[in-house]
C-alpha cells in the first residue's frame, strides 16, 4: 500500500476570516474592502481599520505580485508538508502582502522581486489554499 | 517605565534554579525554588510578598504557588502576553503595583521546562482559532503553509533586512559567536566551555535559508536578529549593524557589551526572564563577564524592554 499523499493541514475558519479560505475553495483569491471608504485589507478584519466601518466586502483580486520576502523552510519537519518548504510574502498588485508557499519552483530560483501569481493547494479537510507560482512564460 | 516609577521602586533581589534539559521535577517546584532564592537574596520571608506576576503562558498558577510558599494574601496579580517578547512588561507591571501603592512586595516569576515538556520550537499544527495571549491568533495564517516556528516567522523579516542593507548570514554569525563566547564562560549556561568560530557557525545546517542556520537559533526559536533589534532601538543606523558587529563592539571591551550571559542563544531560553537576572547581576558587578563600572543596563525583548540602573 503507498503512503498517503502529503496534505497539508487546513485552514482553521473563524467568524473573522471564514471569506477568505470559502473563497480560496472556489478557487478565489479575495481581500476585504471597506464598504465605506474602499479601504482594502487584508487579512481580513471585524471592522474597517481607518473609519470603524462594519460594511465588509470581499472583493475578488488579481492573483499577481511580486515577492517581497522569502524564507526556505528546512527543519524542523512535520509530516504534513514536503521539505523545504518555501514561505513568502507577497505584494499583490493591489497594494495587499499576504504570506504563502512558493511552488512549481526550485528553492535557488527564488528571489525578491520575482513575479509570481496564484495558485491553490489542497489541504486535509477537502479545503484548499492559495499559493504562488512564477509568473510569466513556465518553464 | 516613567522616571516615577524608575525612583520609587527596585529589583531587591533574584534567584534561579539551574538551567537543564531535564529538570526532573514540576514546573511549580521550579518557581518555587527560585523564588525562595530571591526572597533569600532579597532578605525577605515570603510572608512579606503580596503580589505575583508572570507571563500568560507561563503553566504555575498563583494560587498553588500561594500554597506551595506559604503566602498569606495577595493584593496584587497579573500577567503579560506574547510569551518572551513581553518578559520585560512582567517587570512594569510588578514596578506599577509598587508604585501606586497597591502592593509592597511583587515576585516576577517565570518556569519553562522547555525541553522535558511542550517545546514551541518544534513544528506544531495545532493553531486554534483564538487566542492564548502569545500571538497565537496571527497563527492561523501560518499554518496552512507551514510556517510553524519562530524561526520561520522571523526569517522572513531577516531575509528583506538582508536585501535591503546587503547583509550576509556570516554578518549574523559574528554575533553569534561573540554571545557563545560569554555563555562559553558563564557556567550557568547550557554552553559554558563550548564556544564556536565563525567556520563552525557557517557549517551548521540551514533552518531557513538565506537568514538562519542552527547556530543562529536559540535553544528553542530565533535569536540572530539581534542586528536588527540595534537599529530598531536607534543604536546603530540602518543597515550599520553588520559594520558596528565585526568591529568587536558586543564583546566585554566594547562600546556595548551585549548579553553577557550569552543570551538566549547561549545561556539558555528562560524567556527573557535570564537576561533581566543578568542586568542585575551587572549592575550589581556580580557577572561573570563583568563590565566595568556597569551602571546602566537596557533589557530589550522583541515587544518590551525596560533600562535598569544602579542606584
Amino acid at each position: 500500500m503507498r503512503p498517503a499523499p502529503v496534505r497539508r493541514p487546513a485552514p482553521i475558519l473563524t467568524e473573522d476570516n471564514h471569506t477568505f479560505w470559502e473563497a480560496a475553495r472556489e478557487g478565489r483569491l479575495v481581500g476585504q474592502r471597506c464598504g465605506e471608504c474602499g479601504l482594502l485589507c487584508h487579512p481580513p478584519r471585524p471592522l474597517c481599520p481607518a473609519c470603524h466601518s462594519l460594511q465588509r466586502q470581499v472583493v475578488d483580486l488579481s492573483g499577481s505580485g511580486v515577492v517581497y520576502s522569502y524564507s526556505i523552510l528546512h527543519h524542523p519537519q512535520h509530516p504534513s508538508f514536503n521539505y523545504p518548504v518555501i514561505a513568502v510574502l507577497v505584494d499583490l498588485d493591489e497594494g495587499l502582502r499576504v504570506l504563502s508557499n512558493l511552488v512549481d519552483t526550485r528553492p535557488g530560483d527564488v528571489h525578491i522581486g520575482m513575479a509570481v501569481e496564484v495558485a491553490f493547494a489542497p489541504t486535509t479537510d477537502d479545503m484548499v489554499v492559495p499559493v504562488f507560482r512564477p509568473r510569466g512564460p513556465r518553464r | 517605565m516613567s522616571p516615577g516609577i524608575g525612583r520609587s521602586t527596585a529589583i531587591i533581589g533574584v534567584g534561579q534554579t539551574e538551567f537543564s534539559k531535564a529538570a526532573g521535577r514540576s514546573e511549580t517546584q521550579l518557581a518555587s525554588e527560585a523564588i525562595v532564592s530571591a526572597l533569600g537574596d532579597a532578605g525577605l520571608t515570603s510572608g512579606e510578598v503580596d503580589g505575583l506576576v508572570s507571563y500568560t503562558i507561563d503553566p504555575v498558577e498563583e494560587t498553588e504557588l500561594v500554597r506551595a510558599l506559604g503566602i498569606p494574601e495577595i493584593a496584587f496579580s497579573s500577567r503579560v502576553p506574547y510569551g518572551g517578547g513581553g518578559s520585560q512588561g512582567v517587570l512594569l507591571h510588578a514596578a506599577s503595583a509598587v508604585a501606586s501603592g497597591i502592593a509592597e512586595v511583587v515576585v516576577a516569576y517565570r518556569a519553562v521546562k522547555a525541553r522535558s515538556g511542550a517545546r514551541f520550537g518544534r513544528a506544531e499544527v495545532g493553531a486554534r482559532a483564538t487566542s492564548q495571549h502569545s500571538g497565537s491568533t496571527a497563527m492561523q495564517w501560518c499554518t496552512p503553509y507551514g510556517v510553524l516556528t519562530p524561526a520561520a516567522w522571523m526569517s522572513l523579516n531577516a531575509t528583506r533586512y538582508m536585501h535591503a542593507y546587503g547583509v550576509t548570514n556570516e554578518d549574523f554569525g559574528r554575533a553569534v559567536v561573540q554571545l557563545r563566547a560569554y555563555a562559553a564562560s558563564n557556567p550557568n549556561s547550557h554552553f559554558y566551555g563550548k564556544p564556536i568560530s565563525l567556520e563552525d557557525h557557517q557549517s551548521s545546517r540551514w533552518i531557513a535559508e538565506p537568514a538562519l542556520r542552527l547556530f543562529d537559533c536559540c535553544q528553542e526559536t530565533d535569536g540572530s536578529l539581534l542586528l536588527m533589534q540595534l537599529e530598531g532601538l536607534g543604536l546603530c543606523g540602518p543597515g550599520e549593524a553588520k559594520d558596528f558587529v565585526a568591529d568587536g563592539q558586543l564583546g566585554p571591551k566594547g562600546g556595548l557589551p551585549c548579553n553577557t550571559n550569552g543570551g538566549l542563544i547561549g545561556e539558555g531560553y528562560i524567556h527573557g526572564m535570564n537576561l533581566t537576572l543578568e542586568a542585575v547581576r551587572q549592575l550589581r558587578g556580580l557577572s561573570v563577564n563583568q563590565v566595568d563600572d556597569a551602571r546602566t543596563v537596557l533589557v530589550s525583548a522583541s515587544r518590551t524592554g525596560v533600562i535598569l540602573q544602579r542606584p
